[in-house]
């Protein structure tokens, strides 16, 4: 008996291809969804509620749009009235509406009695842990209703380099000769994308407050981050852009949620080669530029994910037309089939 | 076949029994799998236990009392004979100046200088102030109102006077009206006096000569004829030779007369012209004293003045043609003495003929030629007379014509006269007729009017004196201000000149330095302090701004802890709480007295504040977490499974009561023995399985 094949061999190995390039091309979609939602900085809408719709959005500027601390308060009165005018504050005695952190970044030297070390400096207002969580070494994170703004967050480069140790949370260092308190110990490179962007320099944070109060010298807000509730789409990120303004050389607006989306990285990938032109004055903090690079990386994978997904598709239709080719009912058959089916109907009645 | 068969199902076993054993590990090590794959979280048990609220803050260390050296004036530092951080006593000399004048000696004394010379001009500027133009303006409003009143008081003869303007416009146009008529008259006779046929006398006259040429010619044809033969005597000669002379004495006599007869019509002829000019002027002048007299508002002198001419201008032409009248008679004289003469000749001719006659008569031919030579002597006698008589009636043609003429300019210079007297009565009856359009009650509203300016014009001056008076007093206020500046600047000039003597800077008080800002051979500058002195027998004080609600955990005569400090006497103390000038409604600023061994600029390290509240739960602040529905923890709960046992985390919503740097009370649906979770390596969501650390 000879063997009976429904297809030649070739279309196995076209199959077993498409196959291959299917699941190729949903393992790399699957990094990208994986890769997405783990960037903490982007995912703060999440974390802050599962059952309801949040965005987080975030405003950068330039030094040259002088956004001082104190406009923030405006700023905080502007969202709660859009807000309210979109009926989206909770009731009372639910937890809040919204989350704001806002910050900016210097250099400084921080001093222990053992070392002096030039740190690149977040100064950090609102809830700024809550967008940038970090793993902690040792010690709790400062909050703005503390009692005492002269706390410090340092990163294990920092603590290393001042005291030798990460268990050094409850300890002094000084800045311009002012004693600060380590409240927490973080890990440098923890949840980024790349290093390079993060560098070398130690990090350490502080408040506004600290430096306003301890070391008196006036920051400007270069970056503003919140996460607000999302009735319809583009809500948060419109009221956003009403109430802080400016030159538009002065001022980025990112959408953090929904970043990594398809159509969003479709978008991006459509715009790729204008990705890295630089069309305003603002110099994002190393956060957004780790989320920047994210994006083109991405954005590339989704392409070889979408090239991936070429050769399944041409298979299809490749099976799509062999199977109609080798059909064994034409299409006369069926009318045949179908009006003597419908004599009969026809028939049954009339015997009725 | 059957041997492809067995391959075939031995593929398929082989591949079964992986399967089983790949399932056989996974479940072995299923625990540990599942395990890895969970988040390790780190939990502790929930306590009672103290919230400790400390304000911390670092401040320098000032004195309580700092006193700054000054100097009143620019002098010049000799010397200084301290340095920073000396102590020092009451009295000691710290700075020494040069003994020179100081600058401000001179500015005060250039000051004064230009206070006086202000003075002096302010004095030389203050002017009595003038009204002239005001009391003028006042002046001719008086005089407007007078006018006025006036104007208005006439109002009632003004109808009278535009009743007899109208009047006098309608004499005046009858004059006009005659004298034209007058003028067309002497037009006509200016024709007529061209038509010879009007001089009757004169053509007589010409008639006469011409006959008596004639007579005379035909005699002398007769002559002729009778050259020849004729007879006269000597007595008939003689008495017609006497006849003839006499007669021509006679004749020369008339001729005489007649030309002075004539002579007496030209002068008649300008007298009369004179008179008529007389007149014309008479009757003007009884225009214009009509006019007058009708008007109404001409007065009696002016009347007086035009009667009077009126009257000398009638005398005139009166005794003008009165002249006229005795020329004249003695030029109708003329036409009988021409008669007379033209008889004369006649006569004259006939004795001649006779005489002829007569002569012929006694005479020889040559006698006849001799009466020839008379009749012809005649002959050109007579066309002499004839041509005579041409020329007078020529004469008196150009006189008639020349006197209708003069008469005719005469009368037009009259009723030239009589127009403009026309014209001004019309002017006259126009200016009466605007002047009767004023009403009473016009003439009141003026009257208003310029009261009403007059006043403004008093009010006016009054404020101005009001006003100018008020400057002068302003100005004498200035001058006083001036003086006391003066006097001012005088005693300031006083006040240096004694200092000057000064040139040691002694301390007032003892303590230590603090600063000095100033070297040998600087200059001073008012004002501005040249050093400090640290009082220190005052105490210390430290400053430092601090929240509201740190504020709020602060009390006055709180014990502030030094916390960079060790064995040491130092103690400080909360002595103020101010409101913070930089930060208002947002800060204060908080004074803290320092006592013991401390020096002044040294940083201390404060730690205020022991009041620890006792808190039934306490977790830690990293146990504390918060997402939209508000702040819970995360608990750790057991549950037993085939597997083992299992590790949930679950939820529990609290609130915050107090935090400080590391715990937080809270309240919530706890029972006291709840084991939170405080951190993990992955984020925890409430409902996941968690792993405890091995």
């Amino acid at each position: 008996m000879e063997e009976r094949r429904i297809f030649r061999r070739g279309t196995y190995i076209y199959l077993a291809l498409s196959l291959l390039f299917l699941i190729a091309a949903a393992c790399l979609y699957g990094v990208i969804l994986f890769k997405g939602s783990s960037l903490q900085s982007q995912t703060g809408a999440e974390r802050w509620s599962q059952d309801s719709r949040f965005s987080q959005i975030s405003v950068f500027l330039s030094s040259d749009a002088v956004l001082r601390e104190d406009s923030l308060l405006d700023i905080n009165k502007g969202l709660e009235r859009k807000l309210k005018e979109a009926s989206a504050l909770p009731s009372e005695g639910t937890g809040r509406a919204y989350v704001l952190s806002y910050s900016s970044e210097t250099q400084l030297n921080i001093s222990s009695n053992k070392a002096d070390v030039q740190t690149n400096v977040v100064i950090t207002g609102g809830d700024f842990f809550k967008f940038h969580p970090m793993k902690l070494l040792s010690g709790y994170y400062f909050t703005e209703s503390d009692l005492n703004y002269d706390r410090i967050v340092i990163d294990d480069n920092l603590a290393w380099q001042l005291y030798g140790s990460y268990d050094v949370d409850g300890m002094k260092v000084y800045i311009a000769e002012k004693p600060f308190i380590i409240a927490a110990v973080v890990k440098s490179d923890y949840n980024i994308v790349s290093k390079e962007i993060y560098g070398d320099k130690p990090r350490a944070y502080i408040s506004f407050d600290a430096m306003q109060i301890i070391l008196e010298s006036e920051t400007y807000v270069t970056c503003f981050e919140a996460i607000l509730p999302e009735p319809i789409n583009g809500f948060g990120i419109g009221a956003v852009k009403e109430i802080i303004s400016s030159d538009e050389k002065l001022i980025e607006y990112v959408q953090n949620t929904g970043r990594y989306s398809f159509i969003t990285l479709l978008r991006k990938l459509g715009n790729m080669s204008t990705l890295s032109a630089r069309k305003t004055n603002v110099i994002p903090p190393y956060w957004e530029n780790d989320a920047r690079i994210l994006d083109i990386r991405l954005a590339i994978i989704l392409f070889f994910s979408l090239m991936s997904t070429l050769i399944p598709l041409s298979f299809i239709v490749f099976l799509l037309i062999s199977v109609f080719r080798r059909r064994k009912i034409y299409f006369n058959d069926i009318k045949r089939i179908a009006s003597e089916k419908f004599e009969r109907i026809s028939q049954n009645r009339k015997g009725k | 076949m059957a041997k492809e068969g067995v391959k075939k199902r031995g593929w398929v076993k082989n591949a079964i029994i992986i399967f089983l054993i790949i399932m056989l590990l996974l479940t072995f090590f299923s625990n540990t799998i599942m395990n890895y794959s969970l988040p390790e979280v780190a939990a502790q048990y929930t306590q009672p236990g103290t919230i400790t609220t400390k304000v911390r803050s670092s401040a320098t260390v000032e004195a309580n009392q700092r006193f700054e050296i000054f100097v009143d004036e620019t002098r010049v530092i000799k010397s200084v004979n301290v340095k920073n951080g000396d102590a020092i006593e009451a009295g000691q000399t710290i700075f020494v100046l040069e003994d020179t004048e100081s600058n401000e000696l001179a500015t005060a004394q250039r000051t004064l200088d230009e206070l006086n010379l202000a003075y002096e001009k302010a004095l030389l500027s203050i002017a009595d102030p003038s009204y002239a133009q005001e009391n003028q303006t006042i002046k001719e409003l008086k005089e407007d109102l007078n006018e006025a009143i006036s104007q208005r008081d006439k109002i009632s003869g003004r109808k009278e006077a535009l009743d007899s303007a109208k009047k006098a416009v309608k004499s005046a146009q009858k004059t006009v009206d005659n004298l034209s008529a007058n003028l067309e008259t002497l037009q006509q006779d200016l024709s007529d006096a061209s038509d010879d046929s009007k001089y009757i006398n004169e053509l007589y006259a010409i008639t006469a000569a011409e006959s008596a040429l004639s007579a005379a010619e035909q005699r002398r044809d007769a002559i002729q004829q009778e050259v020849s033969s004729s007879e006269t005597s000597d007595n008939e000669i003689l008495q017609l030779e006497r006849n003839l002379e006499s007669l021509q004495l006679e004749l020369q006599y008339l001729q005489k007369d007649f030309q002075n007869a004539q002579m007496a019509q030209n002068n008649a002829s300008s007298l009369y012209a004179n008179y008529m000019q007389l007149k014309g002027n008479a009757d003007a002048a009884k225009t214009t004293l009509d006019a007058l007299m009708f008007s109404g508002t001409a007065s009696e002198a002016e009347i007086a003045a035009a009667t009077a001419n009126y009257e000398s201008l009638s005398a005139a032409a009166d005794a003008a043609y009165s002249e006229y009248n005795s020329l004249n008679s003695s030029a109708g004289d003329i036409t009988s003495l021409q008669h007379q003469i033209d008889k004369m000749n006649i006569q004259i001719r006939q004795v001649r003929e006779d005489l002829d006659i007569a002569r012929l008569k006694t005479g020889s031919s040559s006698s006849l030629k001799a009466q020839l030579e008379s009749v012809k002597y005649e002959v050109e006698n007579c066309k002499t007379q004839l041509q005579n008589a041409k020329n007078n009636l020529q004469t008196v043609k150009n006189q008639s014509i020349s006197n209708i003429r003069t008469q005719i300019d005469t009368t037009n210079a009259q009723l030239k006269a009589a127009n403009q007297s026309l014209a001004d009565a019309r002017d006259k009856q126009t200016e009466a007729e605007s002047e009767n359009a004023l009403t009473i009650e016009q003439a009141n509203e003026q009257i208003k009017t310029i009261q009403r300016n007059l006043q403004d014009q008093y009010i006016a001056l009054a404020e101005k004196q009001d006003s100018d008076d008020l400057k002068l007093k302003l100005e004498e206020l200035y001058l006083d201000a001036q003086r006391a500046e003066i006097e001012k600047q005088e005693k300031i000039i006083a006040d240096i000149k004694s200092k000057t003597s000064e040139t040691e800077i002694k301390a007032k008080y003892a303590g230590i330095i603090n600063s000095i800002s100033t070297v040998a051979g600087d200059s001073t500058t008012p004002g501005t302090p040249m050093g400090t002195i640290d009082v220190i027998e005052k105490g210390y004080t430290a400053t430092f701004p601090v929240t509201i609600e740190q504020a709020k955990m602060i009390r006055v005569d709180d014990k502030a802890e030094i916390e960079n400090m060790w064995y040491t006497n130092a103690e400080a103390k909360v002595t103020a709480i101010k409101n913070d000038p930089a930060n208002p409604g947002k800060g204060k600023i908080l004074e803290i007295t320092v006592t013991g061994d401390v020096t002044v600029g040294q940083q201390l390290y404060f730690s205020i504040g022991e009041r620890g509240i006792q808190y039934d739960t306490v977790v830690p602040n990293s146990a504390v977490r918060e997402d939209n529905n508000g702040k819970f923890i995360l608990i750790v709960e057991s549950r037993n499974s085939p597997l083992g046992t299992r590790y949930v985390a679950s939820r529990v919503d609290v609130e915050v009561k107090a935090s400080d740097d590391n715990f937080s009370a809270v309240t919530g649906n706890l029972y006291g023995y709840e084991f939170v979770i405080t951190t993990s390596n992955k984020p925890v969501q409430a409902g996941e399985l968690v792993r405890l650390p091995e």
